[in-house]
């Protein structure tokens, strides 16, 4: 089975982000693969040991989220691909998607795993848009997923439980943290990975055609302020306190 | 006037209460149409009027039931083709998710996710976005024809006004090839006694908890004051409790008024 992941890399999660002069989010921090993204290969990795194949991880990005690849290679995917080009800074999520499509299509995979959404842009628009280009159905929100020949079943989590969802190949899927834990990479994956071949394709080789943005940021301004909890320590009275705070907030 | 096209998500025959606080704020922008899929349709059809549609499309086949996305974006991708409205407003809802971002990418159109507000300026429409985890609300321009805007729960309130909509038998014969993702079988874990959405007040717990193992003592305390559990984001991706218990970002949302 060919596997192909999709993977971001995002400012780290743990610090603070600050915007560059065009309202971009800057990315010059700290960058890691997007958490959610590494569940994706997890859930990759595992299928292609039950099933056999190749995983290949496919993303776009500045030079730098080689490093994001990389860091998925030494968790034991085999080769990645990245699409880099100055001419994609700044890409929406359907300009996102088209390369992505382009790139993924001359794969032929049986699966594309990706995560139901980014831990920055956060649209979760990438995945339903690289469905429909692909002409490939979508199975969402999975928290299982089982294959059995060319029959793709996931368990799709709903609001009170879950849905069992099922097509055949080739399918997109996306997945929910819940799907995996992701393993951590070894020193001897670590080593391998830095043989492993990651492929650099320019936009322009992918005939994608970089059109008007679906939106144009106008301005940023600070959000409401929510007020900072009250941390209440246990020194034998905390019970009463709390029963007061809910009390002045008529919970009680 | 723009005319503004509603896509209403349908949940066991019942409009979503997401679409109908749409309906809301697609009254203030211009001349209301909705859609509705699946079946519960046309009964849907006279709730999407109270609240301001003046015209409904529906079609009860069951292949929107039946199938993930692929046939309502065939339905919407005809629609569209046939009414050309200006923007069309989905909730930023599981179902609808899948829809809008299929739909954008169909008509080469793009799209506003995760918007907390839509208003008119210049002949267009422009999205308020939060940004920054929340910190900052970003002002985004939409330029895509349609302009296709999702919308956060819980972002304005639903309110009836309106008198009954015209219904139209939405003319779209779905394809075998939109029937792939099936939907084989609908398992429901837990009945949520409080629903989250509706409990005036949420026992909300994160990491802090330290493990899901003492969740259930979240479920005691809400239970005693007639509330709901909640949980952050990062204990929900992190597969301590399930999805549906997510609050705050791109979780479950709380009206400022529920209190
Ligand atoms: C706060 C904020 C709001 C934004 N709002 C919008 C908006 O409303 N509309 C819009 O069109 N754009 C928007 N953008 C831009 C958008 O985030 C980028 O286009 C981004 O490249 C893709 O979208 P995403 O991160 O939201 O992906 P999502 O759709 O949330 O990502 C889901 C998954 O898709 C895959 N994926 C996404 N991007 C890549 C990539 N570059 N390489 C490999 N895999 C990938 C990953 O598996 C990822 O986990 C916004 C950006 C920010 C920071």
């Amino acid at each position: 089975m060919k596997i192909v992941v999709t993977v971001k890399q995002v400012p780290d999660p743990n610090s603070n982000l600050t915007l560059e002069a065009d309202n971009t989010i800057s990315r010059e921090k700290e960058v890691v693969l997007d958490p959610g993204d590494e569940c994706g290969v997890e859930e990759g990795l595992q299928l292609k040991e039950a099933h056999g194949g190749e995983v290949i991880l496919v993303s776009m990005g500045p030079e730098r989220a080689k490093d994001a690849i990389r860091k998925g290679l030494s968790m034991g995917a085999d080769r990645g691909v990245l699409i880099s080009d100055a001419s994609l800074a700044g890409a929406d999520a359907l300009l996102t998607a088209r390369v992505l499509a382009a790139a993924i299509k001359q794969e032929e995979p049986d699966l594309v795993i990706c995560a139901t959404e980014s831990y920055d842009g956060s649209t979760g628009m990438v995945p339903p848009m690289l469905a429909e280009l692909l002409g490939f159905p979508q199975l969402t929100f999975a928290k299982k997923v089982e294959v059995d020949g060319s029959t793709v079943k996931v368990h799709r989590q709903t609001a009170d439980g879950y849905q069992i969802v099922e097509a055949s190949t080739p399918v997109l899927i996306t997945v929910t943290a819940a799907i995996a834990e992701p393993r951590y990479a070894s020193l001897k994956g670590i080593m391998a990975a830095r043989s492993k071949e990651i492929k650099q394709v320019a936009a322009s080789e992918l005939g994608v055609e970089k059109g008007q943005p679906a939106e144009t940021i106008e301005g940023v301004v600070e959000a409401e302020a929510r007020k900072a909890g009250e941390v209440i320590e246990d020194d034998g009275s905390a019970v009463e306190k709390i029963v007061q705070v809910l009390a002045a907030a008529k919970v009680l | 006037m723009p005319s503004i096209l509603v896509y209403a998500e349908l949940s066991e025959g019942k409009v979503a209460s997401t679409s109908l606080e749409l309906m809301t704020k697609a009254r203030e922008l211009g001349d209301v149409y909705a859609v509705a899929l699946g079946a519960g349709a046309k009964t849907a059809a006279s709730t999407l009027g109270k609240h301001g549609a003046k015209v409904v499309h529906v079609s009860e086949d069951s292949a929107f039931d039946d199938y993930v996305a692929e046939p309502a974006t065939d339905a919407l991708a005809s629609l569209y083709e046939k009414e050309k409205p200006d923007l069309i407003l989905f909730g930023f809802a599981p179902d609808s998710r899948e829809v809008a971002g299929r739909l954008a990418a169909r008509l080469g159109a793009g799209l506003i996710s995760n918007a907390l507000d839509v208003v008119a300026k210049d002949g267009g429409f422009v999205a308020q976005v939060p940004y920054f985890g929340g910190a900052k609300v970003a002002s985004m321009k939409a330029n895509g024809k349609p302009a296709i805007v999702l919308i956060r729960p819980k972002s304005f309130e639903a309110s009836a006004k309106g008198g009954p909509a015209e219904v139209k038998q939405l003319d779209v014969k779905i394809g075998e090839g939109s029937k792939r993702a099936h939907i084989a079988e609908r398992v429901v874990e837990a009945s949520e006694k409080v629903k989250l959405e509706e409990a005036r007040i949420v026992i909300s717990g994160g990491r802090g908890m330290g493990g899901p193992q003492n969740f259930p003592l979240l479920e005691e305390l809400a239970n005693a004051l007639g509330g709901a559990v909640g949980a952050s984001r990062a204990v929900v991706d992190a597969g301590w409790v399930p999805y549906s218990m997510q609050v705050g970002q791109t979780g479950k949302f709380k009206a400022k008024k529920n209190g």
